[in-house]
């Protein structure tokens, strides 16, 4: 008997120290990973005097008071937070306070002292301008020191709110390259407990610089990764073919940026990046909380192609094709970059971006003139990722290994695997989780060809709705593929709600319904579905073309928050909005390569 | 016309009302130097004409030229290292002929061997790469900035601010586009009541022929349809009323929201307090007009209760006070004026919306608006429950 329980305790143990035992146990976490608090220069200007605890605080689920007077709570809290303060002249503004500082003496301090909001905002004005032709006018020693200073706060604080197991922080700030105007913003996000001061652009402007630093921090012991935001501001830059300086790419430069960069941010406040009906025209879902316009400016976007995630994958598949290295071999992630400490995300009460600057309705729904248009604004994202603990050590491996996803806001649960043994698992059962890892790959995760000996790859995949939001429509796989070194995508219904069919002569499933009541703004969850899961197996599949599969979870249309706030302000709803909006989720794909 | 009315405008550090939001607006886009972060009302900051809309603290070519202690022609030589050599000194004391600088472009801004506009960037301590030195446009400049050394408005007398403007009209049609723009722009952001002084330099069918021809140009003219519609108000009250009238009323009843800020304007200038209670119906009480209108409207008649004259200000600010009352979430667009009026009647209202805990994003501007129109003993402001 003894022997016996021996045998099964020592079984036990050798299945809970397996890999599969810990991967099949991976929870769904939710976090932020892009906020801005009082020490980012342009937060502070907003308004925003919210520290890092408070942000914390906020995430774990305590009540804050937007800039504009008004408090906020989240419903439910958050799993983790990364604060990402501006790098560069972190913290600098606020100095300009202290008396006793230099920095008080500073040119741009009587008009960051202002005590009218609006003169102290010109102050962004002359920062940026003077920063921009490379004489930023903080001394760069005065500013190195202060930001040291502040980042030392930064990561007292992220080190003090970590509770691991509850809740998880991470020490990050935000890398903020933006010449022209061209979005090349990244937020660096640390493993550790401890990390050098940050790598901005005062340093330099080229992300190629940032990376090798990167690699610096890494070799000392202390691993970091870069999460790109907003490629959809950057015109085309932030994907381009090329090097930064205009260089081809090589190997080497795809391993480097895939080293340092494993995820993107797919949605944010500043629009969604994963595709635009220019490139992607069959895609009828394609127009969703689009902005297109440079960063902090009112000048139009006129390059899509560079300034999509989709439209890399399909670039990364072509360079794979023609110089067999893929430098967009990157997951998917969602984040807020709300610079009030407050994350805007929820429809029926995003405070906007800017502090004072969109905290209000009348603020938010002005048409501007020769602004960025904060109407167009959109009350996202979120983070997903699956890990096996709620601490840095398993959220940070889970971001590695890109087993991630971004959702628009709700906290839609989504898991996508792929594998060319897949045909008996059904998603939902007991025991599937185990099964798919066990027989192939989780989203981020790779297919090799030679493992399928020509079989087209099956994909096992399941959503489940928010509890406090609506319900399901369907769930799509969307594919890119490469010929000779020429792209294509398409994208795939896999399962849906209801009893539609695809329409045979258009290929297209029909419109799920819309429940929502334009005047009351209240939707019911008479349609759409609580959990969608399947299987799918690529009918279009070629065993000689590199691919990648990612899934798109669509929920039911729900108002956008612009229709709270006409109602709020008793006018109608602009109509060059969207009225109602399909909520989404995004994992990273799952590649397959024939190379 | 007596040119003896005190009406120095100061929007320097002032909290800015609806009308200034349309008072002072940005002057032509140049897509490379725009950084803008999203605010909601301009203002001249020190001596640098600032939109902060747009964040385009430059304004018009000229407006960044007469806005900067030190101006100078010079020729880039290098465009890697950024060197230019002074050709010659436009204003201040920084550049002297001859002398090797270091110039800052844009990077958008192309390589350019022929003269460039250097201005010096105080706040950045170097010499900015703002635009051609183009020569018809040099002398035009020059010609302006000898003439007004001092771009200050502060310290005008109205008459000095309308001979100002009276200086510029010749150039509003001029064919070189930077003259032209600098024209416009100027009597653009001009205080509208130094507008009323230019009644005699148009007629009324010039101006509409002109707008009729305006009306089938492309939308970047829309700042001067907007002056020449305002123009058309002034003229019309002193000479045809009728004519201009007609051509207001008949724009009016299709106007894009755009448009509408300045047909009100005019239609308000035309036809004074008669207008009010059609416009405060028409557009800030039907509930099926959008924000834009409502502001335009606003706007409208803020610009007209800020100037004396032709529309009463008991009159909009009855209007504003129904705002507070009965589109209570529209308040803020109104409260600066009220404030600015030291409406006693509102406190009350006021009051109440700040206990209800009622549009919280108001409150800021709520409290700001008690303690500066309650009287300091006013036991309301002394109850007022803080937010924390």
């Amino acid at each position: 008997m003894r022997s016996h329980t021996k045998t099964l305790t020592g079984l036990l143990l050798l299945s809970l120290c397996s890999p599969l035992f810990g991967q099949a146990t991976r929870k769904p976490l939710f976090g932020e990973t892009h906020i801005h608090t009082v020490w980012s220069f342009d937060a502070y200007l907003f308004n925003t005097r919210a520290t890092p605890d408070d942000a914390y605080d906020f995430a774990k689920g305590k009540p804050l008071k937007h800039p504009l007077g008004q408090i906020y709570q989240l419903s439910r809290p958050l799993d983790f937070m990364a604060v990402t303060d501006h790098g560069f002249y972190l913290g600098a503004f606020a100095k300009m306070k202290d008396k006793s500082h230099p920095l008080s003496r500073n040119r741009l301090a009587a008009k960051v002292n202002h005590p009218d909001p609006d003169v102290m905002a010109t102050a962004f004005v002359d920062l940026i301008v003077a920063a921009r032709m490379g004489r930023p006018p903080i001394d760069p020693k005065i500013a190195k020191e202060v930001e040291a200073e502040t980042w030392a706060q930064v990561v007292e604080s992220a080190n003090r709110h970590y509770e691991p197991g509850k809740f998880t922080t991470f020490v990050a700030y935000e890398y903020t390259a933006s010449p022209n105007g061209q979005n090349l913003h990244r937020n660096v996000i640390f493993k550790a407990d401890t990390a050098p001061p940050p790598f901005t652009r005062n340093d330099s402007q080229n992300p190629e610089d940032l990376w090798s630093w990167m690699d610096t921090v890494r070799e000392d012991g202390m691993d970091l990764l870069a999460i790109p935001h907003n490629s959809n501001l950057s015109d085309g830059l932030m994907f381009e073919r090329q090097m930064f300086e205009g260089q081809p790419f090589t190997a080497d430069y795809a391993a480097k940026r895939m080293r340092n960069e494993p995820l993107v941010e797919v949605t944010q406040v500043k629009g969604t990046s994963e595709t635009h009906p220019a490139l992607s025209p069959n895609d009828e879902f394609a127009d969703f909380e689009l902005v297109e316009q440079r960063v902090a400016s009112n000048i139009a976007v006129t390059k899509f192609a560079g300034s999509y995630v989709r439209d890399a994958y399909r670039a990364g598949l072509e360079f794979q094709d023609k110089q067999k290295f893929n430098p967009y071999r990157f997951g998917l992630i969602a984040a807020s970059d709300s610079h009030t400490c407050i994350v805007p995300v929820e429809e029926d009460s995003y405070s906007g971006k800017v502090g004072s600057r969109d905290g209000s309705p009348v603020r938010r729904l002005q048409t501007p003139s020769q602004t960025m248009d904060m109407r167009k604004f959109s009350a996202s994202g979120l983070a997903g990722v699956w890990a096996e603990q709620n601490d840095r050590d398993s959220i940070f491996d889970a971001m590695r290994r890109k087993e991630t996803w971004g959702t628009s806001g709700p906290r839609i649960i989504v898991r996508l695997f792929g594998g060319f043994d897949m045909g008996g698992i059904k998603p939902g059962e007991d025991g599937w989780v185990k099964a798919a890892y066990e027989s192939g790959v989780s989203m981020g995760g790779e297919l090799k060809a030679a493992d399928g000996n020509g079989k087209a790859p099956t994909f096992a995949f399941w959503a489940l709705k928010d509890s406090e939001s609506a319900n399901l429509d369907r769930i799509q796989i969307v594919k890119g593929w490469s010929v000779n070194g020429e792209s294509q995508e398409k994208v795939y219904d896999v399962s849906w709600s209801g009893g539609r069919s695809i329409d045979p002569s258009t290929g297209k499933l029909p419109a799920v319904g819309n429940t929502v009541n334009m005047d009351t703004l209240e939707y019911t969850n008479s349609i759409g579905s609580v959990e969608l899961s399947g299987t799918w197996t690529d009918p279009d599949f070629v065993a000689e073309q590199n691919a990648f599969y990612y899934l798109r979870a669509i929920e039911i249309p729900t108002p956008r928050w612009s229709m709270f706030d006409a109602k709020a302000l008793g006018i109608p709803h602009p109509e060059d909005l969207h009225a109602v909006i399909q909520e989404r989720a995004y994992t990273s794909p799952i590649w397959y390569d024939h190379h | 016309m007596p040119l003896t009315i005190s009406d120095r405008r100061s929007s320097r550090c002032a909290r800015p009302t609806a009308g200034d939001l349309i008072q002072s607006r940005c002057s032509i886009v140049k897509p490379a130097s725009h950084v803008l972060i999203p605010l909601l009302a301009p203002l001249i900051i020190s001596d640098v004409a600032a939109c902060v809309i747009c964040l385009d603290p430059q304004g018009s070519l000229l407006d960044q030229m007469q806005t900067s202690r030190d101006v100078v022609v010079a020729r880039c030589v290098d465009s890697t290292s950024g060197e230019y050599q002074i050709v010659r000194s436009i204003r201040g004391y920084r550049g002297r002929r001859g002398t090797s600088v270091r110039g800052c472009r844009e990077s958008a801004i192309p390589f350019d061997p022929t003269k460039r506009i250097l201005r010096w960037h105080d706040i950045g301590q170097f010499w900015m790469d703002v635009g051609p030195a183009d020569e018809e446009f040099l002398a035009f400049a020059e010609q302006m900035i000898l003439r007004y050394s001092s771009t200050s408005a502060d310290s005008l007398s109205l008459e000095e601010q309308v001979n100002r403007l009276v200086a510029f009209i010749p150039f509003l049609e001029h064919s070189n586009p930077l003259i032209a723009e600098a024209a416009i722009n100027r009597l653009a952001g001009a205080p509208y009541q130094t507008l009323r002084y230019l009644d005699a330099y148009w007629t009324p069918a010039a101006l509409i022929s002109r707008l009729d021809q305006l009306a089938e140009e492309s939308a970047d003219v829309a700042e001067r349809r907007s002056l020449y519609v305002k123009l058309l108000g002034v003229c019309g009250r002193s000479t045809d009323l009728p004519v201009a009238n007609s051509w207001i009323q008949s724009r009016l009843d299709n106007a894009k929201a755009e448009e509408l800020e300045a047909l009100l304007t005019a239609s308000l200038e035309l036809r004074g307090d008669s207008e009010i209670d059609h416009i405060a119906t028409e557009y800030l009480f039907d509930p099926g007009r959008s924000l834009t209108e409502i502001a335009a409207t606003i706007s409208a008649l803020s610009t007209h209760a800020n100037c004396d004259g032709v529309v009463s200000q008991i009159r909009v600010q009855q209007a504003f006070r129904t705002i507070v009352s009965n589109r209570t979430p529209l308040m803020e667009l109104v409260l600066a004026d009220l404030q600015k009026w030291k409406d006693e009647s509102l406190i009350p209202v006021l009051y109440e919306i700040r206990q209800t805990n009622a549009q919280p994003w108001n409150h800021q501007l709520i409290d700001a608006y008690l303690a500066a129109v309650a009287p300091r003993d006013h036991s309301t402001a002394a109850a007022l429950v803080p937010d924390d």
